[in-house]
């Protein structure tokens, strides 16, 4: 059974549309990422599925129901951004016994493990915490809370190298050991790479692909050789970009969609074709149609 | 992983429960706005003096209006923060539906309105305790109070409060809903003191500006069924309205 379905979402604030007819499916116990440029509708979508926003237009199920105003998809959902809101009197031990109190699958043991683990202080109020603290803090609580669906928006801003390190692996841990649907935005999706299994890249509200980590990343290369040998290619509509090397060398990023026999061409050409890093790959496919930021210095 | 199911009335009740905790501190708000009630009450709410051939009488009366009309402020304002976005948006941190969320706002309420209902009215026996024994030199004589007398007081100070944090409570919500509501509250209220409001009785046709008018229907009601009717009444409009409009509300967070 899909935890979540989305059928011609679409989502509009006065005349902007951050949501735009996104139809998508997810499946139950799966690891996901969910990335796409600033402003691409990456929180509003996270916000529609834990009932937070209403659909403007279309529809999403969650755990089969519409999550607004759903108290089954209040109980089983939890979403984290950098933005909660909790109430100035409570402490940060106050929050754990409230959650212990809401969420039945809640792990009290793990999540004061963790807190001392991360040096926050028991009795400070979360708003009283380093912004990176804050977010260790609320990751915490969507971790421990243990929903059915799990939704991190952002979760490492502002956490300094190791934290973020730490957090990703403490995601991983808990998410083999209690596996359920967890989608994790981030901008930083080359560090999340290792411990995700999907990836939802969205942009301008749209959904661009979802796909299995390995096929997405697999799903862009890197050409480069001579201008001459990459000539074949600069015809086709493959082409992603292109950027001299300079001494006649080009080097393109196209989609890989090209014939088996053109590759071995391309290879006897001398052309090494390159890997692409997953973080580049998501920028790739989401590239604006344009050009870059040396256009825009560009003057006629 | 299998899905938790939770019903309505313990999702309300978890939902009361963490109020009651997470605001204690508009209690403590109350017990510093009753004292400075209080102190201001100190000097007599009301001063008069006779002179019977050469003997003076003053009379000071003391009454916890005061206290009651500051509680009744307290009672206003912490409906209003209720409706706030953080208070409004902590609730779906934890599990809430927004008739969840409402309905234990409401019950909140009225435990806030019967706590300040209940203090304001013992306040005034602690002021005049302090009149009788601390402001004055000797007590000739004492009069004591039924504790019928008592729990009516306090029955009607509490539906007061029940009224005024209803009514706090829709205008927060109404400004929550749309900005305007900001001018608009007070421009109505402050209108109410200008219309005209005019009753027709069987003998007489009388014109009151339409607060006055409002304070009647309420200050000057005898029977106390009655006077718990409308106010439940009211009530009930207040929240069915705040209802409407919260469950329509979305979390920006």
């Amino acid at each position: 059974m899909p935890v979540i379905e989305a059928e011609e979402l679409s989502k509009t604030y006065g005349g902007l549309t951050a949501i735009d007819q996104l139809s998508l499916n997810v499946d139950e116990n799966k690891l996901i990422g969910l990335v796409g440029r600033n402003g691409a509708g990456k929180s509003t979508l996270l916000k529609l599925m834990a009932g937070y926003l209403k659909p403007s237009a279309g529809s999403i199920k969650v755990f089969g129901e519409a999550p607004f105003n759903s108290l089954t998809v209040s109980a089983n959902t939890i979403l984290i951004n950098d933005r909660l809101s909790l109430l100035p009197p409570l402490s940060v031990t106050d929050v754990l016994e409230m959650m212990a109190r809401f969420y039945p699958n809640w792990d009290h043991e793990l999540a004061h493990r963790l807190c001392r683990y991360f040096e926050l202080n028991p009795n400070a109020s979360p708003t009283a915490l380093s912004k990176g603290q804050q977010n260790t803090f609320y990751t915490i609580l969507g971790i421990a809370t243990r929903c059915p669906l799990t939704l991190l928006d952002e979760p490492t801003l502002g956490m300094d190298k190791a934290v973020r390190a730490d957090i990703y692996r403490l995601i991983l841990k808990d998410y083999l050991n209690h596996p359920r649907t967890l989608i994790i935005s981030s901008h930083l999706i080359g560090e999340l790479a290792d411990i995700l299994e999907e990836i939802i890249l969205i942009d301008r509200g749209k959904k661009k692909v979802h796909l299995p980590v390995d096929e997405l990343s697999g799903s862009v290369i890197r050409l480069r050789g001579s201008q001459e040998a990459l000539s074949p290619i600069l015809a086709t509509d493959q082409v992603i970009e292109q950027q001299w090397m300079g001494k006649g060398t080009l080097s393109l990023v196209v989609r890989n969609e090209l014939p088996e026999e053109m590759l071995h061409q391309l290879r006897s050409k001398q052309v090494d074709i390159l890997p692409v890093p997953l973080d580049d790959v998501c920028v790739y496919l989401t590239k604006n149609k344009q050009g870059g930021i040396d256009d825009v210095f560009k003057h006629d | 992983m299998s899905l938790s199911t939770i019903s309505l009335s313990k999702n309300i009740t978890q939902l009361y429960r963490y109020k009651l905790y997470a605001y204690r501190n508009s209690v403590i708000s109350l017990m510093i706005i009753q004292i400075v009630a209080l102190l201001l009450s100190l000097n007599g709410t009301n001063q008069s003096m006779t002179v019977y051939e050469n003997v003076s009488i003053t009379i000071h009366s003391y009454s916890a209006n005061i206290v009651l009309a500051f509680s009744m402020i307290w009672a206003f304002i912490t409906a209003i923060s209720l409706t706030t976005k953080p208070y409004r948006d902590a609730d779906f941190i934890l599990v809430a539906s927004r008739l969840t969320s409402h309905l234990s706002n409401i019950l909140f309420l009225l435990t806030a309105s019967m706590i300040a209902g209940v203090t304001a009215m013992l306040s005034g026996f602690l002021l005049k305790l302090i009149a009788v024994y601390l402001l004055s030199q000797e007590v000739i004589a004492q009069q004591t109070l039924p504790i019928s007398h008592l729990l009516l007081g306090i029955l009607v100070a509490t539906l007061y409060m029940v009224l005024i944090s209803s009514a706090g409570f829709l205008a927060g919500m109404l400004t929550q809903w749309h900005r305007s509501f900001i001018i608009i509250i007070p421009a109505l209220v402050m209108a109410l003191f200008f219309i005209e409001w005019t009753t027709v009785d069987e003998t007489e046709q009388t014109s009151m500006p339409a607060m006055i008018a409002l304070f009647r229907f309420f200050g000057t009601e005898h029977s106390l069924l009655m006077f718990t009717v409308k106010v439940l009444l009211c009530v009930l409009i207040c929240y069915g309205i705040t209802h409407y409009l919260s469950s329509r509300m979305e979390v920006k967070g």
